[in-house]
């Protein structure tokens, strides 16, 4: 219900008024069945100066997140979620490639952890719990080797 | 009314940056940045924003960052679904 509302209220307004984020649409029979929102975004410590050591350099990493993903009722089971998730990967290689991105952070919500777990994603201890939804990390090393040449 | 904040040096050096080449004091930069933040507020309930930031525990960084130096190789699951077609 809520990734509905967001879709018809909101993801427009994200996109073509603030910048915030694009959302893509999976069209099947005239209709929408699915869709994905992301954008780019950092992730950082909550003390930067804390963490940082000779490894990386001392400010965020760029990342992309998929920040909202929801398949129609109808046309669940036909692996249209993956196909969407799939999608966003590849356009976080792009993006790598493009002005840099270290990996991609998904907005997962409970009864979807195991699923992008099974995928390679780790949940990096947040600063704060959040109960409705984990941010799950996986590395664009890990994406690429994925993807045979 | 005046605000006091402890920024981060790179926010402040960011500020000083682009403020410089926008042409505006520092003052009008960052109201007119609040400006837009409160905004996007006010016209996207708070849950609906994707907030650009995504701030970790120090435990949760290192986490991230030993995934950046030692790569998992990628599941199955992940060859499957990247190359299926």
């Amino acid at each position: 219900m809520e990734l509905d509302f967001f879709f018809q209220q909101y993801a427009g307004q994200n996109q073509f008024r603030h910048y915030l984020g694009v959302t893509y649409i999976l069209a099947m029979e005239n209709t929408v069945a699915g869709f994905v929102t992301i954008s780019a975004g950092e992730m950082a410590a909550a003390d930067l100066s804390s963490i940082m050591d000779v490894r990386f350099p001392n400010y965020p990493l760029p990342i992309m997140r998929i920040a909202r993903l929801a398949v129609d009722k109808n046309f669940q089971g036909l692996g249209l979620g993956k196909k969407l998730v799939k999608n966003s990967l590849h356009l976080a290689v792009k993006m790598k490639n493009g002005y840099g991105c270290v990996g991609v952070v998904v907005d997962a919500k409970p009864e979807s952890v195991a699923f992008y777990q099974k995928l390679g994603f780790n949940e990096p201890k947040p600063n704060k719990e959040n109960a409705f939804s984990k941010k799950l990390f996986l590395a664009m090393k890990t994406i690429e080797n994925s993807i045979s040449k | 009314m005046q605000l006091a904040v402890e920024l981060p040096e790179r926010t402040n050096a960011l500020i000083e940056s682009y403020s410089r080449k926008m042409g505006l004091d520092k003052n009008a930069f960052i109201e007119e940045a609040l400006l837009s933040h409160l905004q996007a507020l006010r016209e996207l309930p708070t849950e609906f924003i994707i907030p650009n930031r995504i701030i970790l525990s120090e435990e949760g960084m290192r986490q991230v960052l030993d995934l950046l130096e030692n790569t998992p190789e990628p599941t199955e699951a992940l060859k499957q679904l990247m190359n299926d077609e």
